[in-house]
């Protein structure tokens, strides 16, 4: 069996508030070329901009992004240098409560999320399936 | 409409009641304007409606503004709700239960408007 060839790293970029907007169309953008459409695409793009917003607002207001993808796992994985999440809980709140959504809706979105929090930051990660690369590509 | 960049508003109507019409993405850069503007429909009359049918795009921090603005006009004896969400936007709504919350029947006291 050959070995699996590393990720290919599809994007990546830095942002601060400023950059939100840009990096949320990179990234529909690139994950539309990998194959993802209509709301599975939307679903990922508004999955990986919560990630994005909650490093914006929590941690430390900045952060960095990287969409890498290896056969058929597109996967985005977001960092920042903030204080980390402590125990944060990633649960809906009631329809009353103003604010913490965001990282409910991109494990709801994406199907999962992974939460590696510590005290040099956060690094969230989320992977979806994109249909295989054509075969000789 | 007043352009804010990524997204667009207008306020239509009179004192019984305003039309809040917004186009466009509004995410976590543009919900600080997004809560004056919300509180700016607020204070114009008792009843607001807050259009989504042309909005493409919102985030968390819009839902919490969206939430925020609804229990300030109930603290305030007046009535904000959402109406035609679509598309995205509208997914996003109700799997936060926020659709049934923030999207109500029609008054079943006549609009005076």
């Amino acid at each position: 069996m050959p070995a699996p060839s590393p990720p290919d790293t599809l994007l990546s970029m830095t942002f601060a508030l400023a950059e939100v907007t840009e990096v949320r169309r990179a990234v529909a953008r690139v994950a539309g070329d990998a194959g993802l459409s209509e709301g599975d695409l939307e679903d990922f793009v508004l999955a990986v901009h919560e990630l994005v917003t909650n490093a914006v607002r929590h941690g430390g207001g900045a952060g960095e992004v990287r969409l890498t993808r290896s056969a058929n796992v597109l996967t985005c994985q977001v960092s920042d240098r903030g204080p980390g999440a402590g125990d944060a809980v990633v649960a809906l709140p009631g329809s009353t409560v103003i604010g913490q959504r965001g990282l409910w809706l991109a494990r709801e979105l994406a199907g999962g999320l992974v939460l590696d929090s510590g005290p040099d930051g956060v690094r969230a990660t989320i992977s979806v399936t994109v249909r295989p690369w054509p075969v000789g590509a | 409409m007043h352009d804010e960049g990524t997204w667009q508003w207008r306020l239509d109507g009179g004192v019984h009641e305003v039309a809040l019409l917004l186009s466009g993405e509004i995410d976590v850069a543009g919900v600080a304007r997004f809560a004056e503007v919300l509180r700016e429909a607020i204070d114009r009359a008792p009843r607001v409606r807050v259009d989504l049918a042309r909005l493409s795009f919102l985030d968390s921090t819009v839902l919490s503004a969206l939430v925020a603005a609804h229990r300030d006009a109930s603290e305030a004896g007046k009535r904000l709700t959402v109406v035609n969400p679509v598309g995205h936007v509208r997914r996003v709504l109700d799997i936060t239960g926020l659709l049934a919350a923030l999207e109500q029947e029609e008054d079943i006291w006549p609009s005076a408007g």
